[in-house]
């Protein structure tokens, strides 16, 4: 007579995996309608967002105090924000309708060297761009280039969006390589040139992978380590070797429509979030199938990310709440990675259908802000 | 077991203080207790002739291994499992009576720090015979406010003096921290990465009180935004953080300051509006005595409370706390704490040289910087807030030394206020603190609980919002004549005071 429970492997208890987020401590109010993305900058003292206003802000981390606003569109939303990852430079770059807009948020706090710095990598690519050839057609018409690299107009410029590129649609996903040079955006309905690489260096859009089997595009991402890159389709992830552009890996999570995905620092393990509420893991260095799925929420996942140098990650859900979990994964293939979940938070009210519509970790601290489509951003700790 | 009809049993007691103000008879100390007794009774006790014989009674709390006596004398003994038939040693200290509110402040932007001008505050201390005002009313109050500018205020709440705007000379961010170097120089530190130091002056010729703010001289080096300001105004020396985790060292004197570094001006319009402001309006710049990276992150300093060569520095990334030698500008030892370092202070008085650091994990950590290197014992946790630690302020020492104790509130050097983003203040009594309050791994030492708590005056009574959304503390200080004075998201100052 085995007790079936005594077989099955002991999972550490929450209170002995801290840190981890277990209140809310800031609540930061502004902007009007949908908060749609929140990311911390390099450093982890300033928190940008961008909303269904058409603003990208800037808070302060510590207090909560907004310190510097830009409307970027009049019609279309800011759907993404994202920092430029090194800390050099102090440039967002935020999606809003077909266009990427970088910005050098025009504050006082900024020294003159990271100011200087910034606008230099943002105009570099002038020179470059002059002398791109003209794209034609078979039958010799001129063709839109797959992005355009142009300065948006001296209103935006005076407020510090300095550089705008603009693709053939509507853009959902934006992701940096980690050294900056590159950032990579997803345009669901884009076909051939939905999934475009940016060269910020030389202000030239790529479309690499024009060929995309089983669906539509839903998200895409560099691998943190290696010159691979990540394609998430409706149902599957494709690796490609940046090099050579050949397919690397595909992974089958076993869900019907992906949402988005994030790579696990150490590069080895992916987890996937998904419409239809599954959160997968995935080890790359095993099968193409998951090495565990898990339901905790009630709607859509439509986030998972990992922190940069805690063994945590959270996903957030149109349920209203986010899953805080422990990972640990080694590095070593005989063993598996540990994964707990150690925290639900709720908090975000549910407004139409939409709950919690983005995340990031701070990038030390056991602290992470969300975006809601209550019109709050939270910073969970 | 705990006897049930209590009243007849007794229980032998040895009564000790360290309030030296409170000295009882020897022969007295040792006596028989009804074993049903409580905090009044004892105080009753104590306060009746052959004890402590004191010319009006004197509210006394009751300590047992640290622990306030709350219930009676037996339930205490029954929840700890210790015999009746032991002698119990019970320290009895002046209570502590919460101040009453008093007035608040109305600002157009949240409230980032405060400082006080009163015959007792530290500023007219560095300057004897410098601040004139002696009568009731003369105190000043300064706030420090995120719409970039100070103020000055009479204890009335009339606003007297504000620095200039942005494009006239003054702060080009938020304001995170403002003190009074002397009756009539003041320094601040603002996002804007300059430290700048105001001549203040006051005029009342016409019979009403008018104060003036003029920029004296502009402090830049830093080049991430301030985050904590402290000043020894008798040896013209500020210590200053950045969120950098930069520690720099300055002088408040134009002759004796170096020339600033050479900045690297930006191409934007950032700068050129610079360039202008500093045209308009003329004031002279100079750079930090020292200016050192001590944290891989923001970071936040104080200076030691009695040696102005010593300073301390706590890290929100690093969760470090430093211990500094000033004359040098290096570190020589650091304390790992759990948590990031929100809030750090200098204990004076019976707890020095204990600093106090207040941290995002909700907790305020008291360490003894001697013991540094790798040790992590730290003397006493204070566990009650439940959000970001985000100021800490000691019990002002009695000018007058009288027996009655500092301004009617039974605080001593023993007494410590914390605000945090929860929206209260909590007043702590570092001599409570027992082992058995430990809940977790994460406090390594004793634990105590808070005393009493200020609540925000609009939310009095009322649950607090979640997040301390609309009502975060973020600057507390504590002046004898002014009481606790504390300011915040709801853009007030607030003012708690006790009856004179
Ligand atoms: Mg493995």
């Amino acid at each position: 007579n085995i007790d079936p429970e005594s077989l099955l492997p002991k999972l550490p208890k929450p209170e002995d995996l801290r840190p981890f987020p277990t209140l809310c401590q800031k609540i930061m109010r502004g902007h009007e309608g949908r908060v749609r993305s929140v990311a911390f900058d390099p450093t982890g003292n300033y928190i940008a967002s961008g909303g269904e206003d058409g603003t990208i802000r800037l808070w302060d981390k510590d207090s909560g105090h907004e310190l510097w606003r830009a409307k970027v569109s009049s019609e279309d939303r800011v759907q993404v924000v994202r920092w430029r990852p090194t800390a050099d430079t102090f440039i967002l770059a935020a999606v809003v309708g077909e266009d990427v807009v970088l910005a050098v948020p025009q504050i006082d706090s900024l020294s003159g060297e990271v100011e200087n710095t910034s606008r230099e990598v943002l105009d570099n690519g002038f020179g470059y761009a002059k002398n791109a050839t003209q794209l034609t057609t078979a039958s010799g018409a001129r063709k839109d280039p797959p992005g355009k690299w142009e300065r948006p107009g001296s209103k935006l410029e005076s407020q510090g969006v300095l550089l705008k590129v603009t693709v053939r649609s509507e853009i959902k996903v934006l992701n940096w390589h980690r050294r900056g040079d590159y950032f990579c955006t997803v345009s669901p309905a884009g076909q051939r040139s939905a999934i475009a690489i940016h060269n910020l260096s030389k202000h030239i859009t790529n479309n690499p992978i024009k060929k995309l089997r089983g669906g539509i595009p839903q998200h895409a991402s560099f691998h943190p380590t290696r010159p691979l890159f990540f394609i998430a389709m409706q149902r599957s992830i494709r690796s490609y070797d940046l090099s050579e552009l050949k397919l690397d890996k595909t992974l089958r999570p076993g869900t019907r429509w992906i949402s988005s995905f994030d790579l696990h620092p150490g590069g080895e393990n992916l987890a996937v979030a998904s419409h239809d509420r599954r959160l997968v893991w995935h080890d790359l260095e095993k099968s193409a199938d998951p090495y565990k799925t898990m339901r905790f929420h009630s709607q859509s996942v439509r986030t998972v990310k990992f922190h940069k140098s805690k063994p945590l990650f959270a996903d957030a859900s149109d349920d209203g709440t986010m899953v805080v979990f422990h990972a640990k994964v080694v590095s070593d293939l005989s063993e598996d990675a540990m994964i707990v979940p150690v925290k639900t938070l709720k908090g975000h009210q549910v407004i139409d259908r939409l709950g919690v519509l983005d995340i990031d970790w701070h990038p030390t601290e056991a602290h992470f802000i969300s975006a809601g489509a209550d019109g709050t951003i939270r910073y969970w700790g | 077991m705990a006897s049930t009809n209590s009243s007849e049993s007794s229980v032998r007691i040895f009564f000790s203080t360290n309030d030296p103000t409170l000295p009882l008879p020897a022969e007295c100390s040792q006596i028989n207790v009804p074993s049903d007794i409580g905090r009044y009774g004892l105080s009753r006790i104590l306060n009746s002739s052959p004890m402590l014989n004191t010319t009006s009674p004197v509210p006394l709390d009751f300590l047992i291994n640290g622990d306030f006596l709350r219930g009676s004398l037996s339930e205490y003994l029954s929840a700890n499992g210790l015999s009746p038939e032991t002698t119990v040693e019970v320290v009895y200290v002046r209570a502590l009576v919460p101040p009453k509110f008093d007035k608040s402040f109305e600002h157009p932007d949240w409230v980032s720090s405060v400082d006080v001008l009163s015959a007792t505050s530290p500023a007219a201390a560095w300057w004897p015979g410098k601040f004139s005002g002696g009568q009731e009313g003369d105190e000043r109050v300064l706030s420090s406010s995120f719409d970039s500018l100070l103020r000055i205020w009479t204890p009335q709440g009339e606003c007297i003096a504000a620095t200039p705007a942005p494009d006239e000379g003054g702060h080009r961010m938020p304001v995170k921290s403002a003190k009074f170097l002397s009756p009539s120089r003041i320094a601040s530190a603002g996002m804007d990465r300059t430290v700048r130091i105001w001549k203040y002056s006051e005029d009342n010729t016409s019979g009403i009180v008018a104060g003036s703010l003029k920029p004296a001289l502009v402090l830049k080096g830093h080049m991430h935004p301030l985050t904590t300001l402290d000043v020894r105004g008798n040896k013209s020396r500020l210590l200053t953080a950045d969120s950098g985790g930069s520690i720099g060292i300055w002088t408040s004197s134009k002759e004796s300051a170096p020339a600033a570094p050479e900045e690297v001006s930006s191409s934007s319009s950032i700068a050129k509006r610079r360039k202008i402001t500093t045209t308009a309006v003329n004031t002279a710049i100079r750079g930090p005595l020292s200016l050192n990276s001590h944290h891989s992150g923001s970071a936040v300093a104080c200076f030691d409370s009695s040696d102005a060569s010593v300073g301390y520095s706590g890290g929100f990334n690093d969760h470090l706390i430093r211990t500094l030698d000033l004359t040098t500008s290096t570190s020589v030892s650091s304390i790992p704490l759990t948590a990031p370092v929100t809030s750090l202070f200098s204990l004076s008085g019976s707890m020095a040289p204990v600093v106090a650091a207040g941290t995002a994990s909700r907790r305020v950590i008291l360490v003894d910087p001697r013991e540094g290197g790798s040790s992590r014992t730290s003397v006493l946790t204070l566990k009650g807030h439940s959000n970001w630690v985000s100021g800490l302020a000691q019990c002002p020492p009695s000018s007058s030394a009288s027996s009655e104790g500092s301004s009617g509130n039974g605080g001593s050097d023993y007494t410590l206020a914390s605000a945090s983003y929860d929206g209260s203040i909590m007043v702590w009594d570092l001599r409570a603190g027992g082992a058995q309050n430990a809940a977790s791994n994460e406090d390594a030492g004793p634990v105590a609980k808070p005393v009493y708590v200020i609540d925000r005056e609009a939310y009095r009574g009322k649950k607090r919002p979640l997040a301390g959304e609309g009502i975060k503390v973020f600057g507390l200080t504590w002046d004898e004549k002014c009481g606790i004075v504390s300011g915040g998201e709801d853009m007030k100052v607030q003012v708690d005071r006790w009856e004179v």
